[in-house]
């Protein structure tokens, strides 16, 4: 197997099977972690569905970011959902259903935010001092992989049959732009990597609220 | 500059903590992270303590929430800040990507002016959790401070005045204010002669009941400092009708071991216990404080010897409100009290959650109340949280850093009269209205609340 086989073929499944594992050897750990100490905050929201909506509330708004910290939110907010908008955007476009200009704006979209929040951690006194370098890594990470999505985008040829391909469980090295390897090299180590970093607030906000702050008597 | 320097210095020189420990800066570094090791390794701290230590997302809302920091607008007061002094030695000691990639994922060696600057940094934090309502992980700082205050104790290091009253209270019969037992009974005798003053009855302060429903046990300061708050009480339980009593070999509730040591807790809240059992009572109530009701309701299942686990803990503000409820009292109407302000004690708000029982029973007792602005979940600290309140040498900086929003939101209220039902924020009040000049009194829930009681003749 060729190197460009094996990322056309293998590294996409090994990339989304070390994130699915990873995510969930952090998740079972730590629902496996013993809660004898109750450290409840006070008053939390009433019951299944009150919880939910403030949960719901909190994901899609950042609320409390919203609430108290503007200008670090506008960063904050759109690179997440950008994030989010970019897997949806692809599938859609891959569905047919959407144009290939939508999913470029969405990559200048996940280009600009961590390049906004850079410079917001560099440059405000009280964020500088509480990044770390992690923070500016993992945003430039993000950064990198938009720059290699963009620079793939005009590429000559479609990537829709290989990504289909790649679903379907037939991947096809032929199909693959050769433009488009940086990009999915890109994406499947940041993959790799998101369980383990400080991103993993994906999971653990979870825990935090339901199994801590909102533990009931 | 991208990161905290790496040797941390004192953060204000004027501060008056300082590390002052027997042991060399070699042991005290080894000391520290064999505590760390031994606090990571037990079972109680598990899932909090491990999750905040590992999330965090450095967004500083936590900073917009924080008194301490509102104050002084030092980056060094900034919650996440402080919280990362603990967080970069656990990455660096207790995480694979922290030993093998240090600095770049925010892990560092430990240093002796690391932990000097944890000194001064944990006990510049009242533990007040007003940082973790609005966190958008849900992280408490407040629990990596008393986790950081609990390895300092390991390495010698608490404040003097804290220390000094745990020995107090753990010597034989001793309590924290060192009030001998033949002079607590006299204050009984005394506070009873005051009620018949007041009330023209008889309102006795039964001691040492065997098999009454009710043990009360208030901060033993009260004694001393909040005569009408213990006045108040006493003619609940009594419009009440209660059968309950007062230990004479063990009176004092105050908790210091919530502050900086688990060891200390346990110890304290087991012997009183103890005496709640040598008098066969099956509820203890603990009065105005907020601190020691959270250690006894918090802490009683884990560190209350499995003998004592069914001893049910209330608080003297749900016991009231329940005698309320079930209309065991009842109130007069109200003489005027002119304009009256309530303060959330951290402990029992955010930490307990009693929010409206005592705002219920002011408004029965016909009290109008000019609420603070912003109040229960957001309700600022007095400043004195945290056991910070006990050092007169942080009187200064409670003053001007700690209490600072709070004497101004004080002052915004116009009230004449601002009720505290715990004893450590009541000190700290006093003191904040006395040094920013505001026409205030400061009282107990129990002082109105006793007062305003339907009289209590027939009971
Ligand atoms: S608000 Fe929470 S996540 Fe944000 S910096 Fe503070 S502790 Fe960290
Ligand atoms: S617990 Fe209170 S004093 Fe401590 S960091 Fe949080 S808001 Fe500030």
């Amino acid at each position: 197997m060729t190197g460009m086989e094996f990322i056309a073929r293998v590294f996409p499944y090994l990339a989304l099977g070390l994130f699915v594992l990873g995510t969930a050897w952090r998740f079972l750990r730590w629902r496996s972690l013993p809660a004898h100490l109750k450290w409840t905050l006070y008053p939390f929201p009433k019951g299944t569905a009150g919880q939910l909506k403030y949960m719901a509330g909190e994901i899609f708004t950042f609320g409390t970011i919203y609430r108290f910290n503007r200008r670090l939110w506008i960063g904050a907010y759109v690179l997440h959902m950008a994030m989010g908008g970019f897997v949806l955007f692809s599938i859609l476009y891959l569905a047919g259903w959407l144009p290939g200009t939508a999913v470029r704006i969405i990559l200048w979209i996940l280009l600009a935010a961590p390049v906004y929040l850079v410079a917001l951690r560099s440059f405000n006194k009280y964020l500088r001092a509480v990044t770390t370098p992690e923070e500016f890594f993992n945003l430039i990470f993000l950064a990198a992989f938009a720059v290699a999505g963009l620079a793939a985008s005009p590429s000559a040829m479609s990537p829709r049959a290989y990504f289909v391909g790649l679903m379907l469980m037939r991947p096809d090295a032929a199909s693959l732009p050769p433009e488009l390897v940086p990009a999915i090299l890109l994406g499947g180590l940041f993959l790799i990597y998101l369980p383990w970093s400080r991103m993993i607030h994906y999971i653990s906000k979870y825990f935090a609220y339901h199994a801590i702050k909102w533990q009931k008597n | 500059m991208l990161h905290p320097p790496l040797d941390q210095q004192p953060i204000d020189p004027a501060y008056p903590f300082r590390s002052e420990s027997p042991l060399s800066r070699e042991e005290r570094k080894a000391r520290f992270l064999g505590a760390l090791k031994g606090i990571l390794e037990l079972d109680l701290y598990d899932r909090p303590l491990k999750m905040y230590l590992d999330t965090c997302a450095r967004c500083n809302n936590c900073a917009g929430q924080c008194p301490v920091f509102q104050a002084t607008g030092d980056v060094h007061d900034l919650p996440a800040w402080r919280s990362d002094l603990l967080r970069r030695v656990y990455r660096r000691y207790f995480t694979p990507s922290g030993r093998l990639l240090g600095r770049l994922v925010g892990a560092k060696k430990l240093t002796a002016g690391d932990i000097d600057a944890m000194v001064e940094a944990f006990y510049r934090c009242t533990m007040c959790r007003r940082c973790a309502v609005h966190c958008p992980l849900a992280v408490d700082n407040a629990l990596i401070t008393r986790i950081g205050r609990v390895l300092l104790a390991e390495i010698g290091f608490v404040p003097k005045n804290i220390t000094v009253s745990v020995a107090a209270q753990l010597a034989k019969g001793g309590n924290t204010s060192s009030i001998p037992p033949a002079a607590f009974i006299d204050t009984l005798d005394f506070l009873e002669e005051e009620l018949v003053d007041e009330t023209g009855i008889n309102i006795p302060i039964p001691r040492d009941v065997e098999g009454a429903e009710y043990f009360f046990a208030a901060p033993v300061s009260d004694y001393i400092m909040e005569a009408d708050t213990l006045m108040g009480i006493a003619r609940v339980f009594h419009a009440a009708g209660a059968s309950w009593t007062v230990g004479t070999e063990n009176y004092d509730a105050i908790n210091y071991g919530l502050f900086y040591s688990d060891d200390k807790l346990e110890e304290i809240l087991n012997r009183l216990l103890a005496e709640v059992r040598r008098l066969k009572c099956g509820t203890l109530v603990i009065g105005e404080c907020g601190h020691a009701t959270k250690a006894a309701l918090l802490f009683h299942k884990v560190f209350g010897r499995s003998e004592y686990r069914d001893i049910r803990i209330e608080s003297i503000l749900q016991v009231t409100r329940r005698f309320l409820a079930e209309g065991k009292i009842s109130f007069a109407a109200s003489k005027d009290q002119g304009s009256v302000t309530y303060h959330d004690p951290c402990n029992l708000g955010r930490g307990l959650g009693l929010y409206e029982e005592p705002r219920e029973l002011l408004a029965a007792a016909g009290i109008e109340v000019v609420e603070m602005q912003p109040n229960r979940e957001m309700n600022l600290c007095c400043g004195g949280g945290g056991g910070l309140v006990v050092a007169p040498d942080l009187h200064d900086w409670r003053m001007s850093v700690g209490g600072l929003l709070k004497a101004e939101q004080l002052r915004a209220t116009g009230a004449k009269t601002v009720v505290a039902p715990c004893a450590n924020c009541k000190k700290q009040l006093r003191e904040l209205v006395q040094h920013h000049n505001i026409d205030m009194e400061v009282a107990g829930l129990h002082d109105l609340v006793g007062r305003a009681l339907t009289r209590e003749e027939k009971a």
